[in-house]
């Protein structure tokens, strides 16, 4: 399947940490015809194995299934519905956007008082999220009552493309999902890898990388993991910044260090290495916040050589973000070439 | 005290995920005196002696040979260099230090204006390696390249001064005991592990891998005791060898500690209680490997850690040094006698 398609169709579907089943049921139908084994374990991690030609080695593919979203605290008695984000989301990009709640996906506004009605100190102050709530216009809890504590609600956003851009939600880490589908549709049929390919699509990354903690247990002979993901992009920023963490348009980028990991040296220059020697364009993340699954991943058993590769995304953990197209071309370029040259990073680990 | 031989623990480069460099040298110090060397994926270096007991067990002695530094994230028109922190160190004591990179190359930090100086962040200061623009800083420098604060430790009047004295100190105090304990009962894993600073990340995998019955972190811990200063723990410098109570990240099984208590109490060697209100060492990660592991700490009172002045006193490593080679060479140790 074209990966666009597949970008387009897993950003659509809503999936938040601890409900990932409507994406992962998805993902299962793509992948399960081209793969030798599918597995879901108890945290939630859909994990498909595509064996290689060489039967002892394998690499661990990951990219995590959860998007950032929200969770019923309560119904008031009004009918607005309150709610805790799940995930890192900025009350700031809040406060007028459309959202589905609950299972039945009933959409819904996120209120707050209307300007006419704020104090001039109000209309300067970001209100935080337990002052937010979503109208979804019933008229009192009477009329909510399919909607209960701990239920989900997401982001409305639709997929479209326009110019050299994709926008839709979720691109954090639907691009990453929708690479590895593809990247496991290359080798299906008649085609298999040089080594064994777990691909890992992981759940609760974006509260705290639960499921990257389980993803690589019990797993031997692991060469490496490479993660698939979605970045900050701030190269819109208005107030200009002397260094974007990465630019849209510049290639996919690698991480050297995050908040989580410090990425194995030799894996860093092997994946560098790759992309150059194959003519892909790439960037480096040039800042160290934010943390990935790589990092639980990393730590895993005795440890796993961890590398990271994303797609710069503007507006990330936003109910819109901006994708470059040829960013997205050279991503999967380059997470095809690091599969494809994966038997070359021989020795694992430290130098011995 | 005597460094000679092991100088190059205050001068051989190693900041969190970088740590080839000092991994190398102590390895190869090392070599000649243990039975095997191992690594782990996260780049913690192990020096295996073998015990000469029936039955021995496994003791992981772990210090930290990764230091607090910077990595660099962009490079000026103008070659100055912006940076992030790897590991946590205040802004004060950044502003003008000199910082050397793997390579050798020296740089020193900046700040853009003066005004700067009365609310320092760390967005507004740089690094200056006095090169002539991109092109120049670009040859000695990459994105991705990291630095510490340059200033090697030194030995003066009984107390050593420095930066990088967390952990090397500890990884000096392991070394000297692999130097001392000769023939010994149980099979000592020496662990200079990586990533302390960022997350205690080596000494997990490590003690995954290694599967120790007792693990024991040599490692710094606060000296609580400057004029008018803030109580942040209980220990001082000059007191002695700290046994680890507590700390941020660790309650250390109460027989550990008597154990340890009782064992200074029995050969004179100079000790004190350690509890630390804050703080993390890599006890924490050995205590809960798998399916948990008794794991303390003996740690030098220092005084300014993370600032390129760390101070510590010599008779403190000397006691640390004299109660972890006990610790190793104890034939009765109660926690790894014959349960079965």
């Amino acid at each position: 399947m074209e990966a666009v398609e597949l970008l387009k169709r897993y950003s659509n579907h809503r999936a938040a940490a601890g409900d990932e089943e409507e994406l992962r049921a998805a993902i299962r139908g793509d992948v399960k015809e081209t793969v030798d084994d599918v597995s879901v374990n108890p945290l939630g991690n859909l994990t498909a194995v595509r064996r290689g030609k060489d039967g002892e080695k394998s690499i661990l593919v990951t990219a995590h299934m959860d998007e950032v979203a929200f969770m019923v605290k309560a119904v008031e008695k009004s009918g607005l519905i309150r709610m805790y984000a799940v995930g890192g989301i900025s009350p700031k990009v809040l406060v007028g956007n459309q959202v589905l709640v609950g299972r039945d996906r009933k959409p819904g506004v996120i209120a707050y008082r209307s300007y006419h009605l704020m104090t001039p100190q109000e209309r300067k102050k970001i209100p935080e999220i337990k002052e937010l709530a979503i109208d979804v216009g019933a008229g009192s809890s009477e009329e909510v009552r399919d909607v209960g504590p701990g239920d989900y609600a997401y982001f409305m956003s639709e997929f479209f493309a326009q110019g050299d851009c994709y926008f839709g939600k979720a691109f954090d880490d639907r691009a990453g999902c929708a690479a590895l589908t593809w990247l496991l549709g290359e080798y299906g049929g008649e085609t298999r890898p040089e080594v064994t390919v777990v691909a890992t699509y992981t759940a609760q990354e974006e509260v705290g990388l639960r499921g990257g903690q389980t993803a690589g247990f019990g797993l031997r002979n692991v060469l490496f993991n490479l993660n698939l993901e979605g970045t900050t992009c701030s190269d819109r920023e208005l107030k200009t910044s002397y260094t974007p963490i990465t630019v849209s348009g510049a290639g996919p980028a690698i991480t050297f260090m995050d908040r989580t990991s410090v990425t194995n040296r030799k894996l860093f220059e092997f994946v560098t290495g790759v992309a150059q020697k194959r003519g892909i364009p790439y960037q480096l993340k040039k800042g160290v916040a934010g943390g990935t699954d790589a990092g639980a991943v990393a730590l895993t058993g005795e440890g796993i050589p961890a590398v990271t590769i994303s797609l710069p995304i503007r507006y990330i953990h936003a109910p819109w973000g901006i994708a470059n197209r040829s960013d997205f071309d050279n991503y999967l370029a380059l997470a095809d070439a690091i599969v494809g040259e994966s038997p070359g990073f021989g020795a694992r680990g430290a130098k011995t | 005290m005597d460094f000679k031989g092991k100088e190059f623990l205050f001068s051989a480069f190693g900041v969190s995920g970088r740590e080839d460099c000092v991994r190398e040298r102590i390895a190869s110090h090392a070599g000649r005196l243990v039975d095997e060397i191992l690594n782990d994926a996260t780049g913690s270096l192990i020096c295996v002696k073998k015990g000469k007991n029936h039955g021995r067990k496994k003791i992981m002695l772990s210090a930290h040979m990764d230091t607090i530094g910077f990595v660099v994230t962009y490079i000026d028109e103008r070659g100055f260099l912006r940076f992030s922190e790897v590991g946590g160190q205040p802004e004060a004591y950044l502003l003008g230090k000199r910082v050397v990179f793997e390579s050798g190359t020296i740089g020193v930090i900046g700040t853009e204006k003066a005004e700067y100086l009365k609310n320092l962040k760390k967005d507004k200061m740089f690094i200056d390696i006095g090169a002539r623009d991109a092109g120049e800083a670009g040859k000695l420098v990459r994105i991705g390249d990291t630095c510490a604060v340059h200033a090697p430790a030194v030995q003066t009047g009984g107390v050593i001064t420095g930066g990088w004295i967390d952990d090397r100190i500890g990884c000096f105090v392991l070394l000297e005991v692999l130097e001392r304990v000769g023939e010994h009962p149980h099979d000592l894993l020496f662990v200079f592990s990586s990533q302390e600073e960022v997350g205690l990340r080596g000494a997990k995998t490590s003690a995954y891998k290694l599967e120790p019955d007792i693990g024991l972190v040599v490692d710094v811990t606060d000296s609580s005791d400057l004029p008018e200063g803030e109580i942040t723990g209980s220990s001082a410098m000059g007191k002695g060898a700290a046994i680890k109570v507590m700390d941020g990240s660790v309650i250390v099984q109460r027989d550990l500690v008597d154990y340890l208590c009782a064992l200074a109490e029995k050969y004179g060697i100079p000790y004190q209680r350690d509890v630390l209100r804050h703080g993390g060492t890599d006890t924490h990660e050995i205590q809960l490997s798998r399916g948990g592991v008794i794991a303390g700490g003996v740690s030098i009172p220092t005084r300014y850690i993370h600032s390129a002045g760390e101070m510590c006193a010599e008779a403190d490593v000397q006691a640390c040094v004299d109660l972890t080679t006990k610790f190793c060479l104890e034939e009765n140790n109660p926690f790894l006698g014959e349960f079965f």
